[in-house]
């Protein structure tokens, strides 16, 4: 019995690591588009996509506080971590690839694809207690579907086994609210099923939109004001106009129209790597900076979601300082080019890393003693 | 600026170097290189603007990040030099604050843009950031300042 | 604007005060207009950020260098102060007060939607219990008709309203009392290393002073800034942190933008546009652009009849130097609320012939001393909030009947008040001909040990610091420009001493270099029982139009109505007797729910 339910714990905590690693890796796209363009000639684009990845940022948090809930160990600091960008994103329908990119029609269809929601009725919360259901293989059309798995495995594994046994984490290991502030939602600590399924709800609600709205459901959950979810404010980028509350996500939005300045964009090269740049060019010191800082920042996030939770307000200083330092690379030419280096987000082995922001002195130490 | 040989803008650049000794990353990174060009040469005229370029192109800085004992003196000297001892002061404090300043509390002093106050490079001297903008987050003064400074 | 024959409230000014007597009338369901002078300005977070370009690109980065000076609601500035030329201080010729000495008054204020706060520092004190009467405990100043038990209600309305945060257990010193229970909407701000660093190097050491000692503590201060929400707020309930008006999601945290004055970029520091957007969404008018000038009353009752304005163009056109043009005209209310800021409030009194001699009188400031110098080692100046924390050992106690108290403001931005740095820094680096790594390491070394304390001085209210008008003195529009008279008294400068003393005994204790240097052509030096000493403004403006008990030593009653003009209400910092050293916007903040539950009663009265 007990061997049984490891094995099944393990195949959940494979799951959870694969939403964490699911969430991050949305981000530096996002991430890419945000920084190419300005907040003062592209601002509906630029707020936009700001509380998208703000929200990635919580949901992988969120996903973060279940894996500890269950007795799993996010792991954050490994270079399987992070995808090699273009990276491929494959869900049983479709393929396509995420890269870093500049803001841009096309980089705005990739964040559709990503963010697509599911035309299944998902399940709800409440309706757990009578779906007995076997752990099913992971081949999902849609994040949100495979959010669905996870719930079911949750739930047959509560309904089987009791909750204790499931959600027997360190309850130390939650991060709290405190600590994620700046976008929509809140952190939940998870301590039971009830916890973890609501987790997910806002998980999938912001990506996809609430139980087939094109709400994101911060305003029911958090008395937070109406917005629409990430695939349909990319929506609102695309076809430069916005939902009306009243709209529905199989038409089109018929709200006010939407400023986009599609040229006002800085020309970064596609999926910038510090090696393409040639050595001794500002776009290259910037480059390996860009990635030694990077890596900083997972280290602190992995130390952070394993207990040493007050390390978020430093990973969250990092993150301002990614922005400074991607654009300053984003001014840095690329040698015989007409276009511009950009962050590549390429993973520094700890024991390459340098010691050069303030930020990070006291890792350093911890990241040479404790590799995980 | 026939009488150079480079090209006016990287002398420029290279003099922003060893002026404000920050790296050419930095320099390029704030996206303010040809800005400044253009504002300096305005400012000062073409002739004395073109006399700077062409004493640092004599100089012959080989390495402008890490300049020689030599070519310090030599900068030194510039600096001392009642022709250049204000433009040059000029041109390290529009590196280093973005503004264009004629004269202590001068009305024709002016920044340059927002973007050049922003890029100032006194905040990263300091090891702080500008005054209003690229803020560090949510607690992060309580830390301990950093105690080195970065490659450079 | 809808037909309606008439409000039952119109408010003069959109500042704090003015914003929260809008917002919890029109909450009880009164229809409410707000006239503002300032420009129009819509509550866009891109509005918003217009003024923040304007500050980036000024060259003097003043308090008021974001808010665009405005013919027709012109407004002080602090560089209308200059030099002292033969031992005469000039001021600036352009200058929208008049000043008649003998001191400078070196503080501001903003006319703009929104007001001051848009360049407050955002600190939140309560007044100490000792600050309401103390004419009784010390013989100086004047007392209040209530006291802090009777506030106490009002300051935690005024603590959820601004969004302060502080941990409680560590503000209950020099008597101030909190209700069984009481928690700040949000923790403490993060005090910064500079403050962490100072607790340890004074531990266990006192400040002597004229046969007394003092304590060094170093206390965290309650700030109108958002932190982390405390969960158990409001009984467990928690608290919301309010973002920037126009985008919420922006500024739920201080991000330590280190510009707090004079301009938060992400409006994580509270402005009295949250409250007003607020008000809006109750139903509450603005109408911007319009300048009040004329109060109408009956001679023989005293009751308000309407409330004359100036309504002007769009100001681009004004550039050219031509006369704004506008139109005049008068609205009439059910009751009537002045909350235009102390000074406007009573310049607006004077000019409409108001009787009461107390108006315009008792005008009070903090003088600031300031002192700086270099920490032992690098403390990491530059960095968040302007102060995060203060010294409150000097704020009472017996020695207030011989030398004023003061709150001792520790500084994070090194000498840029005093010194203007780092800027500065950067001039002195060059005239010695340094370039290249040697002057970054220079700024470096040097700035990142300095820091500045800021003593607020409590002044005591007295008739001859006094707000006058005159005729020959009239801005754009025809309104009157504020005469100034103001002078700093013998008790005032013994706690300056007290103040320079602390300073110089403090840089010892914690081996640093005092490195305090006065200026003596600079506005606000002086000279008392031969040490130098100067002090600038912190533009705390209090005092115009006290409250009191009768009409002859006040102007408004205890409930924040006029004693001689019935349907009229003043509320703003003008109402406070005394300040004692207390940042008075939270207090006022407080007077102002007050005064609005007041106006409600009375209105409901008149309704049924």
């Amino acid at each position: 019995m007990s061997k049984t339910l490891e094995s099944y714990k393990k195949q959940l905590h494979d799951n959870l690591q694969t939403a964490i690693e699911l969430e991050h890796s949305t981000i530096p796209p996002y991430l890419a588009a945000y920084f190419t363009i300005n907040q003062d000639t592209n601002t509906f684009s630029w707020n936009v996509i700001r509380s998208v990845f703000m929200e990635e940022m919580l949901h992988m948090t969120l996903a973060c506080n279940i894996m500890n809930a269950v007795g799993g160990h996010p792991s954050i600091d490994n270079p399987k971590f992070i995808p090699e960008y273009p990276t491929k994103m494959e869900f049983a329908d479709r393929k396509f690839d995420v890269g870093i990119i500049k803001f841009s029609k096309a980089s705005i269809e990739t964040f559709l694809e990503i963010e697509k929601p599911s035309e299944d009725k998902l399940m709800v919360r409440g309706e757990y207690a009578k779906n007995l259901m076997q752990p099913i293989k992971l081949k999902e059309k849609t994040i949100g579907e495979f959010y669905n798995t996870i719930k079911k495995q949750l739930v047959y594994l509560v309904d089987t086994y009791g909750e204790d046994k499931v959600f027997n984490g360190d309850k130390s290991l939650q991060i709290t609210p405190k600590d994620y502030y700046g976008g929509g939602g809140e952190i939940v600590v998870v301590d039971n099923l009830d916890k973890a399924l609501f987790a997910i709800d806002i998980i999938v609600d912001q990506g996809e939109g609430a139980a087939g709205t094109i709400d994101d459901g911060d305003d029911a959950y958090f008395g937070q004001d109406q917005e629409v979810a990430h695939y349909f404010r990319f929506n609102e980028i695309y076809l430069e106009q916005q939902y009306k509350p009243t709209d529905v996500p199989n038409k089109k939005p018929t709200g006010e129209k939407v400023d986009v300045n599609w040229d006002a964009v800085i020309d970064m090269v596609n999926n910038p790597k510090a090696s393409d740049f040639p050595e001794g060019s500002p776009a290259r010191e910037k480059a390996e900076e860009f990635n030694q800082l990077y890596s900083h920042f997972l280290r602190a996030l992995h130390l952070a979601f394993n207990g040493q939770s007050s390390l978020i307000v430093k990973a969250i200083g990092m993150m301002y300082q990614m922005k400074y330092l991607a654009a300053e690379l984003l001014n840095c030419q690329v040698p015989n080019s007409k276009q511009f280096a950009g962050p590549p987000f390429e993973y520094i082995m700890p024991e390459a890393r340098k010691q050069y922001t303030w930020l990070i002195d006291e890792l350093i130490a911890d990241t040479k003693t404790q590799q995980n | 600026m026939k009488s150079l040989k480079k090209k006016p803008i990287d002398l420029f650049e290279n003099l922003s170097i060893v002026l404000t000794g920050f790296s050419k990353a930095d320099i390029v990174g704030t996206g303010l290189v040809q800005t400044y060009f253009d504002t300096v040469k305005k400012e000062l005229g073409k002739e004395i603007f073109e006399a700077i370029l062409n004493a640092i192109e004599n100089i012959k800085i080989s390495n402008p990040e890490h300049p020689s004992d030599k070519n310090a003196r030599q900068i030194k000297d510039l600096m001392g030099n009642i022709n250049f001892k204000t433009p040059v002061s000029q041109i390290i404090q529009l590196w280093y604050t973005g503004e264009w300043v004629v004269g202590t509390f001068s009305p024709e002093n002016y920044i340059v843009s927002s973007e050049s106050y922003l890029e100032g490079l006194i905040w990263k001297a300091i090891a702080a950031h500008p005054m209003g903008g690229k803020q560090p987050g949510y607690g992060t003064w309580g830390f301990p300042p950093q105690t080195f400074t970065s490659k450079n | 604007m809808s037909k309606k024959t008439e409000y039952d409230v119109v408010i003069v000014g959109a500042g704090i005060s003015g914003a929260i007597v809008a917002n919890q009338l029109a909450e009880k369901g009164h229809s409410v207009l707000i006239l503002e002078a300032g420009a129009k300005k819509d509550f866009s977070f891109e509005t918003y950020r217009e003024y923040l370009n304007t500050y980036y690109k000024n060259t003097v980065k003043i308090p008021n260098s974001p808010y665009p000076q405005n013919p027709n609601a012109p407004q002080p500035l602090v560089t209308d102060v200059g030099n002292i030329e033969d031992g005469i201080q000039q001021f600036n010729k352009d200058s929208y007060f008049k000043q008649l000495g003998p001191a400078p008054f070196q503080s501001t204020y903003t006319r703009a939607k929104g007001g001051t706060t848009l360049h407050w520092l955002g600190t939140c004190l309560r007044m100490l219990p000792s600050d309401f009467k103390e004419q009784d405990l010390f013989g100086i100043g004047k007392n209040w008709p209530i006291s802090y038990y009777d506030l106490m209600k009002y300051y935690r309305m005024a603590e959820f309203e601004i969004g302060v945060s502080a941990d409680v257990e560590e503000q209950d010193y020099l008597g101030l009392a909190f209700e069984e229970g009481y928690v700040f909407p949000m923790t403490k701000i993060p005090q910064s290393h500079l403050d962490k660093q100072l607790t340890k190097w004074t531990k266990n050491a006192v400040f002597s002073y004229e046969g007394e000692t003092y304590s060094y503590d170093v206390v965290s201060t309650p700030q109108g800034r958002n932190s982390n929400p405390n969960p158990k707020y409001d009984g467990g309930k928690g608290y919301q942190p309010v973002g920037a008006v126009g985008n919420p999601d922006l500024g739920q945290r201080c991000e330590g933008n280190s510009a707090c004055v004079p301009i938060c970029p992400v409006q994580a520091k509270y402005n009295a546009l949250k409250t007003l957007e607020k008000a809006v969404n109750n139903g509450v008018v603005i109408n911007e652009q319009c300048v009040a000038s004329q109060i109408l009353y009956d001679d023989d009752t005293g009751d308000i009849k309407g409330i004359t304005y100036k309504q002007y163009d769009d100001i681009d056109a004004l550039t050219c130097g031509e006369s704004p043009s506008y139109k005049e005209k008068t609205i009439t209310a059910k009751r009537y609320v002045l909350a235009a800021h102390a000074v406007e409030n009573a310049k607006l009194m004077l000019a409409s012939g108001f009787k009461n001699k107390n108006i315009g009188q008792n005008l009070m400031d903090h003088p600031v001393l300031l002192t700086w110098g270099l920490a032992p080692e690098k403390i990491g100046s530059f960095r968040g909030p302007g102060s995060t924390s203060g010294i409150p050992s000097l704020r009472d106690g017996a020695f207030r009947k011989d030398r004023s108290a003061f709150r001792i403001e520790i500084g994070n931005w090194g000498w840029n008040w005093p010194a203007g740095s780092p800027n500065t820094e950067l001039t002195d680096g060059l005239s010695e001909n340094l370039f290249g790594k040697q002057l970054r390491q220079r700024l470096l070394d040097k700035v990142q040990r300095e820091f500045r304390f800021g003593f607020l001085i409590e002044q005591q209210a007295l008739s001859n610091n006094c707000v006058t008008i005159d005729d020959r003195y009239k801005d754009a529009l025809g309104n009157h420009r504020p005469i100034i008279n103001y002078n700093i008294t013998d008790h005032e400068k013994e706690g300056m001493l007290a103040a320079k003393s602390f300073s110089e005994q403090f840089f010892e204790t914690i081996k640093g270099e005092n490195k305090t240097q006065y200026d003596s052509s600079k506005g606000g030096y002086i000279e008392y029982k031969g040490e130098a000493l100067w002090w600038q403004g912190a533009g705390h403006l209090a005092g115009t139009h006290i409250m009191g008990t009768t009409k002859d030593n006040s102007v408004v009653d205890k409930d924040q109505r006029c004693h001689e003009h019935k349907n009229l209400f003043l509320v703003g910092c003008g109402n406070m007797p005394s300040m004692g050293t207390s940042n008075p916007t939270l207090t006022m903040a407080a007077l102002s729910f007050w005064a609005a539950e007041n106006i409600d009663k009375d209105l409901t009265e008149l309704k049924n």
